[in-house]
Parts: structure tokens; sequence; C-alpha cells
């Protein structure tokens, strides 16, 4: 991961980009099989979240948006906010784009598409794809359903 | 639909599958001036393609499968950056029909339903035949240092890339490469004098105009959390009315305009050092739109 040097918080509050999640150039993919085993049985149509790694623990799953998992409706409540290790995506149409926070609008956000279908372990990922911002594990505070060119372009 | 194949195309279409080292690939002959970028209707066009042979895929597999709609052009565009027209403005607002539109489908839509009546051993059958089997997967490694990212092989999706664009694998980790590229970019691309002139320039704008905002993203954070408690007839109106200032800002400023070059320029640099994905990435979707195109419907 490249280190990037910023001269104020406000510098990085104007920066945004979209990243995908995948695997961290260091993490091995030994152990993906229970991860394939709750894609391959999920409901078509929603997208789940796992409180450990290869998605064990389930918290939620959600056909809709849902832009606060901490408050106490939609998909995802309370501790949710602060408990994603592992995801699931199983939409037949649309990718999920994750956000650091609550909001859905937050610079820091990150997609899973429905080619990979799944992330089993979120902590060799990470905001933007650059350390500086932090591990998405345990952050994921909100999500949308979004077209796949969202994750790609500023400008379709 | 079924295709009838003459023996050599046969051969052809198991290469295509299997990988066969010696037969030229079918994109190749596309080269020069020719080679280009699709245009969104071209996109769509092999989209609904895909799925046409989604379809043929599986009912040769002996599943029922119903084609997907494909997001139009304007859906796409409801994840721009800033909204570059006052006609999309006064049509979609922030997108929210498309929100709607989405949830829909991917909870109501035929194939849906069907695959989740299904049993559980017929579930995961169902998914293997259209995804693929996880436990042999295809590897792409992302470009810079972004890692790598994963997906089955097999399948009918699979199988119906291998047919229009010429090879699954290739395809893959093709397009991976080609589409991680935004967050090698993003950063580098805001600090350009040339996006913070016309951002600050839409700011003004958007401030004359009495929405004050200090950005498209600042302006959606704040827009999200007031639409919330609206009943659906007030937040559209809302949306309606915030878009087309913002619409119209971005049309003043130029800033719609000097994202998207800024865009395209910014891309080719960070495509440079893998050129030659680049060239095959649009050189496979050439021969996709081709094969689209030559489909008998």
């Amino acid at each position: 991961m490249r280190k990037r040097k910023f001269g104020s918080a406000a510098a990085v509050a104007a920066l945004t980009g979209v990243a995908v999640l995948g695997f961290g150039p260091s993490a091995s993919a030994e152990t993906p099989g229970t991860c394939w085993d709750n894609y391959e049985n999920a409901v078509s149509g929603y997208m789940s979240a796992y409180a450990q790694l290869n998605c064990d623990g389930f918290i939620g799953m959600a056909k809709g948006n849902d832009l606060n998992w901490a408050d106490s409706s939609g998909s995802f409540r309370g501790g949710d906010a602060t408990k994603a290790s592992s995801v699931v995506n199983k939409g037949n149409y649309s990718e999920v784009k994750f956000y650091l926070g609550t909001g859905g609008n937050s610079t820091f956000h990150i997609c899973l598409t429905r080619a990979e279908g799944f992330v089993r372990d979120l902590t060799d990922d990470y905001w933007l794809e650059d350390r500086t911002f932090g591990s998405v594990n345990n952050t994921i505070g909100s999500h949308r359903w979004v077209d796949r060119t969202s994750c790609s372009f500023y400008a379709v | 639909m079924r295709r009838k194949y003459s023996a050599t195309l046969a051969v052809t279409v198991v290469c295509l599958l299997a990988g066969c080292a010696d037969e030229p690939r079918p994109w190749e002959d596309i080269s020069g001036s020719r080679v280009r970028d699709l245009t969104n209707e071209e996109v769509v066009e092999i989209e609904q393609a895909e799925q046409k042979l989604i379809k043929a895929c599986m009912t040769n597999e002996g599943f029922p499968y119903w084609e997907f709609p494909v997001p139009s052009i304007d859906e796409r565009k409801s994840g721009n950056y800033v909204i570059e027209s006052v006609r999309w403005a006064e049509a979609y607002g922030y997108g929210r029909e498309f929100e709607k539109l989405g949830e829909k489908i991917r909870t109501s839509h035929r194939t849906t339903i069907y695959q989740n009546k299904l049993p559980k051993e017929g579930r995961v059958s169902y998914t293997r035949a259209l995804d693929g089997d996880y436990r042999d997967r295809m590897t792409a490694k992302l470009p810079g240092k972004l890692g790598t990212v994963e997906t089955p092989r097999g399948g009918c999706t699979n199988e119906a890339r291998a047919r229009l664009y010429g090879d699954a694998e290739i395809w893959y980790t093709t397009r991976r490469t080609v589409e991680s590229a935004l967050p090698l970019y993003a950063q580098a691309l805001k600090q350009d004098e040339r996006f913070t002139k016309a951002l600050r320039q839409w700011a003004d704008c958007m401030t004359r105009a009495g929405r004050p905002f200090d950005s498209p993203d600042d302006l959606r954070q704040k827009r999200a959390a007031a639409v919330e408690m609206m009943p659906d007839a007030e937040a559209d109106a809302f949306d309606r009315k915030l878009a087309v200032t913002e619409a119209t800002c971005a049309v003043e400023s130029s800033l719609g305009k000097v994202i998207r070059d800024l865009e395209n320029e910014y891309r080719a640099r960070t495509l440079k050092p893998y050129s030659e994905q680049w060239d095959t990435y649009r050189k496979m979707r050439l021969h996709g739109l081709r094969q689209a195109q030559d489909a008998p419907s």
C-alpha cells in the first residue's frame, strides 16, 4: 500500500475515490470455504454482513439501503456499525458500496461487486485502498446499492 | 435461443471456454484506428446480449432463467460526481426512483423469486450453474498495490462472457484491471488546479443561488439527512429543485465537463503501465459488440 502525505485535515477531507474490496497484497486465501457456503445458500437479492471472519456471526441482511447502521431502524442497528468483519453481496442487480461511519456519503467508501460475491476478511481492506485511512474492519456504518460504473468512474 | 454451430465453430467455442494456445484470439483482428472504447448505448447493448446468452446456457443446463433488465444510461449517471444536465436533474432529482427500481428488481424479479423458492440443495445447484464454483477460482491482480480479487470459474455467467468477449478468464482479469483504476488517480485529480478552480466556481454559483455547499459531496451528505424525514412526494419535489440548481451551476462553472475531461486524461495516464490490458479491454468489448449485433435474436 502506498503511503500518502497530506498537508492538512481539509486536504484529506477533500479527497474522494472509490475502491473495490478484495484481498490485500499480503493476504492469502486459504479458507474461503465458509463464505462460499454462505453465498451459495444466501437469499438472492440481498447483501449480508457478519461480525467475524469467514462469514461467521451473522449481523443482518438488506435488500435496500441503510444509511445508518448505528440507529434503531433499518436492516442494521445499534452496535452493528462497529462490527462487520466479513460481507456477502448476492444482489443480482447493482453492487454494494460501503461507507466509513453513518450517513452514506462519507468521503471514504469501498465497493463489493457481484463478481467477487463476498469478502471473508475485511482486516486487510482499507478505505480508499490506503492504510492511512484505516481498515474497513469494524468501521462500516452505512451502505447503498449502486451501479457498477459508480465504483469505477466519476463521470459515466 | 439455441445457436447452431458448425464443427469448426464448435471447436472454437471449446477453446474459448478451456483456452487453446494456438487459436488466434477472436478479438485480435480489431486493430489500429478501429480500437476505441464503447459508447454508453453500446454498453447497454452488450449487457443485454450477455443476459440472453446466460439464459440460453441456463436453459441448456435445465434451469429456468428470465433475463434481468440492464441499467439504462440515465440510471448509470446517478452515481456521477456531479449532475451534468438540467434535463436529468428535472427528470430524476437524486435518483430515488432508480433506488426503488433496483430494490424491486433485486427482490421481485422472476428469476430471484424462482431461485429463492428452491430448497437448499436446489439453491446451491442453481447458484453454481449460474455463478460457477468458488472452489475453482480465477484471480485478478489489481493495478498499483490494490491487491487481488477472485471470482469462480465456470457457470453460465462465465460461459456467456466467453461467447461474447472471447475468453472468460482474460475478460475477468482485464476488466478488473481497467475498471479498478479510479483509486489510483482519485486523489491527484481532486488536487488538480483545473478541478479546484471549477469547483470554486460551482460553489460560488450555488451560494448566489441561495443553496451554499462546498462541493457536490457536501451537498449529497446534507441532502440525504434532509430527505430522510420527508414523505415521498415532498422528498421528490425537494430533490428535483436542488438537483436543477446543482446542474445549472455545473453547466455554468463547467464542473461537469471539467471532471469528465480530467478523468479521461488521468485514467489514460494511470493505465499507461497497463496499456496491454487497456488495449485488450477495448478490443474484447468491440468484439462483444460485434457478437451482440450478429446474434440471431
